[in-house]
């Protein structure tokens, strides 16, 4: 009986340093749905996928992947359960000693009991999904931005993860790549019913694209909501950050003396 | 990947280039050679002074050297120096030959000579050599010197 | 007054701070070298490493093993001469070389040109997030990228050091019998008298051995626990190579005093 909820995350409470990075954090991700998370930078958006993958330990609460406590896994049970997750990096990740061919057919490569042959066939299935079948043979450093992202994506799915995590895949993309990319997301999720988790701060693409909206700002969830829903939110934070508005409560002012008596202070 | 084949060639190549160094190093550097890897067997010599003798020092009879020092101890009892030598297997020592400390050239280090005697029985593994003559101290000779010049 | 106070408290903790880096490296090389190797895969992994790291070296290493072993014969022939002792050239040589400079300055070459690349190849992948991606796919890069790399350099330095020992008395072959003129057998004779196999060649052979060791533990760990940043990078591969040397230094002080104490 598989639950309803892809990822709950219940109490999640961590630090990094001194700094309360997250307080108390409690959602749900529904199962086969696509969802973004959105806020200021530095609100610690990178570190909740570090956290659901595993790579982080919280301080407090529980993160539950499936039926899988997250943070009470060994090593070895971990690393079963992340066969089931694929992440696309901001940096794309991709290995650069490789070719493109050598990167898709890598988390294959791991699994012991395929042949090179069914190996060969899935990954130029997965190449064919992204639109680069042809660049096989290619290396990370002769691929643009755009086609390097497809390939890490392309990696990211070699294994048909029931969870597919992206961290700002939409960050320095030309808008066709960017269209390029909006599809493929759709089209796993929909077809394949990859649940997906987009970590974002392009307010239109991401609106466009997800069923379901979570805002952070300062550890908490400041709003959440579809996306019309959030349109028409009263939060102030909310609302300074879906409209950009430079001054509200993130203040454009650092925090510092009174001006007068800061300038008087240099003579 | 790479062509494998290609870097495992050179990979070889090192290695062969390493394992050409060690023997090299060992028998063109520092002379490792069939006999000094042979075996041995043990004698003892007593001297009432060994001067400079070292461990390691060469045991040698006409020049040959046929053995290795491999240990010097104080005798707590005789207050001799009980020196332990390996002798290689193909030599033979007669029982009446006589072992001393000489001095390679002018200003080298020492070594045990054996001068070898005339008897037909040989030292068997563990015996003592009866006939030693200590090493000559540069101080006691010239102390004889000035008491005979003063004669 | 507080200014000295200050300085302590910055000193205590300047130190404690080094110990818990030396302890996160010594579990970084535990968990790389302590855990049961896939053979399938990690072998050609080695061989690549070994390839890089190690054939790779040689042609700065046979250069400097040749240029010092022509100077040392240039120099001390100079001084040799003035006692009537130029037939120990063979001899000074090679104890020089085989038992010192042919492991320390290996060594310090070895740190300066493998040890950071493989800090900054290693500090790269981590920045580039290369080592995440590789944990998600259920690969433990310690394993993977870690363990290899270590192999490789702890393996090749000793061939690296024997290499050098032996161009460098090519080297001053070269220069004492073809050039000055010095007589060849004599030249080889003196030296296999005074050169012991066991301690000169062996003693070197364990120098560099030990120096490998701390040389790659050092730069594969500056590598994995860098700071992923590009300045993180230029600080951690200037840390290996200088840590690397002053331990190669320090330690062939240590292994030295050992050795003439009767090894």
């Amino acid at each position: 009986m598989t639950s309803q909820s892809c990822i709950k995350i219940q109490h999640l409470t961590f630090y990094r340093g001194s700094r309360k990075i997250f307080d108390d954090l409690t959602f749900d991700v529904p199962r086969g749905s696509i969802v973004g998370i959105m806020g200021p930078s530095g609100t610690g958006k990178t570190t909740l996928l570090r956290l659901i993958s595993g790579q982080l330990s919280p301080d407090q609460g529980s993160i539950v992947f499936d039926d899988d406590e997250i943070n009470t896994l060994t090593r070895a049970r971990l690393y079963q359960v992340r066969k089931k997750m694929g992440m696309l990096f901001q940096s794309n990740a991709l290995f650069t000693n490789l070719s493109v061919y050598d990167n898709v057919a890598y988390p294959l490569r791991e699994r012991r009991d395929l042949s090179e042959s069914f190996i060969r066939d899935i990954v130029l299935m997965k190449l064919q999904a992204v639109g680069l079948r042809g660049a096989r043979d290619l290396m990370p450093h002769d691929l643009s931005g755009g086609m390097a992202r497809r390939v890490a994506l392309a990696r990211a799915i070699a294994m048909d993860p029931e969870l597919i995590m992206y961290d700002e895949p939409f960050t320095g993309q030309d808008p066709i790549s960017v269209g390029m990319i909006v599809k493929l997301m759709r089209l796993l999720n929909k077809s394949a019913n990859m649940t997906s988790i987009i970590v974002s701060h392009d307010i239109e693409i991401t609106f466009n694209l997800v069923d379901y909206v979570f805002v952070l700002a300062d550890g908490k969830i400041i709003g959440q909501g579809k996306p019309e829903e959030l349109r028409n939110s009263s939060n102030e934070q909310v609302r300074q950050f879906l409209n950009g508005f430079a001054d509200g409560p993130v203040p454009f002012h650092y925090p510092a003396k009174d001006y007068a008596a800061d300038l008087m202070g240099e003579n | 990947m790479k062509n494998r084949g290609i870097v495992e060639f050179w990979v070889g190549i090192f290695l062969l280039l390493g394992i050409a160094g060690l023997i090299f190093l060992a028998f063109q550097v520092s002379g490792l050679t069939q006999k000094s890897m042979s075996h041995g067997y043990v004698l003892k010599a007593d001297f009432d002074n060994v001067g400079g003798l070292k461990v390691r020092a060469p045991v040698q009879i006409a020049g040959v050297v046929v053995g290795r020092v491999t240990n010097i101890v104080l005798n707590p009892e005789t207050y001799q120096a009980e020196a332990t030598l390996l002798i290689y297997d193909n030599y033979t020592i007669a029982n009446d030959s006589s072992a001393s400390i000489f001095t390679q050239g002018l200003l080298g280090s020492n070594y045990l000579g054996i001068t070898p005697g005339y008897s037909t029985t040989s030292y068997h593994a563990g015996e003592t050599i009866q006939r030693t003559n200590s090493a000559l101290i540069l101080e006691q000779l010239i102390g004889q010197f000035l008491f005979n010049m003063k004669k | 007054m507080f200014g000295v106070v200050q300085r302590i408290q910055h000193l205590g903790a300047a130190g404690i701070n080094f110990i818990t880096r030396v302890g996160e490296a010594g579990l970084v090389l535990l968990g790389a070298i302590f855990k049961k190797p896939n053979f399938h895969k990690s072998f050609p992994l080695l061989i690549q490493q070994m390839y890089i790291v190690g054939f790779l070296s040689l042609p700065i290493i046979i250069v400097a093993g040749s240029f010092i072993g022509m100077v040392l014969a240039l120099e001390g022939y100079n001084i040799l001469e003035k006692f009537a002792a130029s037939d120990e050239l063979g001899p000074l040589v090679a104890l020089s070389v085989a038992r010192e400079l042919g492991p320390v300055v290996t060594g310090l070459l070895f740190a300066g040109r493998a040890g950071s690349s493989l800090t900054a190849e290693i500090g790269l992948m981590k920045a580039t997030d290369q080592l995440s991606s590789m944990e998600l796919m259920a690969v433990d890069p310690l394993q993977r990228v870690v363990a290899p790399r270590f192999w490789a350099g702890f393996y090749s330095m000793p061939l690296l050091a024997i290499i050098f020992s032996m161009f460098a008395v090519f080297g001053a072959y070269a220069v004492g019998v073809d050039w000055i003129g010095l007589d060849a057998g004599s030249f080889w004779s003196n030296m296999q008298a005074s050169v012991d196999f066991r301690i000169d060649i062996v003693n070197g052979i364990i120098k560099s051995i030990v120096f490998g060791f701390f040389t790659t533990w050092i730069a594969v760990y500056q590598g994995y626990a860098c700071v992923p940043t590009s300045e993180g990078i230029s600080h951690a591969t200037t840390r290996t190579v200088v840590f690397s040397s002053l331990v190669i230094l320090g330690l062939d002080f240590v292994l030295t005093a050992m050795m003439m104490g009767g090894w």
